[in-house]
């Protein structure tokens, strides 16, 4: 008898399903805020270097990017060679600082005095590109650069 | 009598079916995890110097001022002409700026009155001199910058602290201020080529 009694309980209970769209909802929401639109093509292969001091960088309308790399596309001159990257297209180092400079002289005046140049630059590309390029920048006026990093994976040295 | 309640009866608003809500908000959700790229920008902002000569009386500082790194080809690091690994570098550089003992080798002190801290001897005319090889990897640079920058917060953290009883961050902006005149950050780089000529 007692057997019985309990076999009838044992039914399976529907799982209530009417919550799962708000958590789908805040989920969504998540996402559309940390979601920050990819404004610039990479077309260049990089690594930052790893660092333990950053800081932050607060994403403005007149910041400019520089990339140097290796080209993705390998039809994009030799694949071995390393390239230069301002805003969506190849310039050519002795080209980069009028091309900045035109990126300047576009800005309102107050806009032009913070104008930030982010550099992503490959950890492995020779100094010698890095130092043509600030040089290059100095010479257009472009003189607040972020050197852009990620944060260092193991325990920091000391 | 009879109509009437009919028609109430009829007038019932009918419930929206939100069965299809969790598809729509699906597609949305799927949508933002493919366009998100999680990359907040990170890094160290610098000033270049102005290509305008008048930055050049730096280049007169005396010798015991002047903490030069040199970054050469293959990653090795001169510090005052002598070989330093990495690891040691902030702590050089720390001392460096500190001179916690006056040592005559490193910068002299001057007597500046701070707000908030009173008189002090500082050693405000310190220069940390980076010159790199065309040779060497933007890795080891950024390196070097990194550890710079940690000498420079570290020994403003332990100031906050010793005389504050807080850390740097949780400073007030005139605490800054000073702590900021305390150890200023000097650091210029040397653009010249190897070859001599600008």
């Amino acid at each position: 008898m007692r057997f019985q009694r309990e076999r009838r309980e044992r039914r399976q209970p529907e799982l209530n399903m009417s919550s799962l769209p708000d958590l789908i909802f805040t989920v969504l929401f998540f996402f559309m805020i940390v979601t920050t639109m990819r404004s610039v093509p990479q077309k260049l292969r990089f690594q930052v270097p790893q660092g333990t001091e950053l800081a932050k960088f607060k994403k403005q309308q007149n910041t400019l990017y520089v990339f140097i790399g290796k080209p993705v596309n390998k039809n994009e001159g030799r694949s071995d060679s390393i390239m230069v990257q301002v805003d969506d297209r190849f310039v050519p180092m002795a080209d980069v600082a009028a091309y900045v400079s035109k990126f300047k002289s576009e800005l309102l005046p107050d806009e032009q005095e913070e104008m930030t140049v982010m550099l992503k630059i490959d950890e492995n590309v020779p100094m010698g590109m890095v130092t043509d390029l600030k040089q290059a920048l100095r010479k257009a006026g472009a003189l607040k650069v972020h050197y852009a990093a990620v944060n260092h994976q193991k325990t920091p040295q000391k | 009598m009879t109509m009437k309640l009919r028609r109430r009866k009829r007038r019932r608003v009918p419930g929206i079916n939100t069965a299809s809500i969790a598809d729509i908000s699906f597609t949305l959700l799927i949508l933002f995890l493919v366009v998100t790229s999680m990359d907040d920008d990170k890094g160290i902002t610098r000033m270049l110097p102005p290509t305008t000569p008048d930055q050049q009386d730096a280049a007169v500082a005396t010798e015991r001022n002047v903490l030069q790194i040199e970054l050469l080809k293959g990653d090795s690091l001169l510090v005052r002409g002598e070989k330093v690994p990495m690891n040691q570098l902030q702590q050089r550089v720390k001392t460096f700026i500190d001179n916690p003992d006056n040592l005559p080798d490193l910068p002299e002190k001057h007597e500046v009155d701070i707000e908030l801290f009173g008189k002090c001897h500082i050693t405000e005319s310190h220069v940390i001199r980076l010159k790199s090889s065309r040779d060497a990897t933007y890795g080891a640079y950024f390196g070097v910058q990194n550890e710079i920058v940690a000498a420079y917060k570290q020994l403003r953290d332990s100031l906050a602290v010793a005389r504050f009883g807080h850390h740097y961050a949780e400073c007030t902006e005139r605490q800054r201020t000073a702590i900021r005149t305390y150890y200023p950050q000097k650091l210029s780089e040397d653009y010249s080529r190897e070859g001599g000529g600008r």
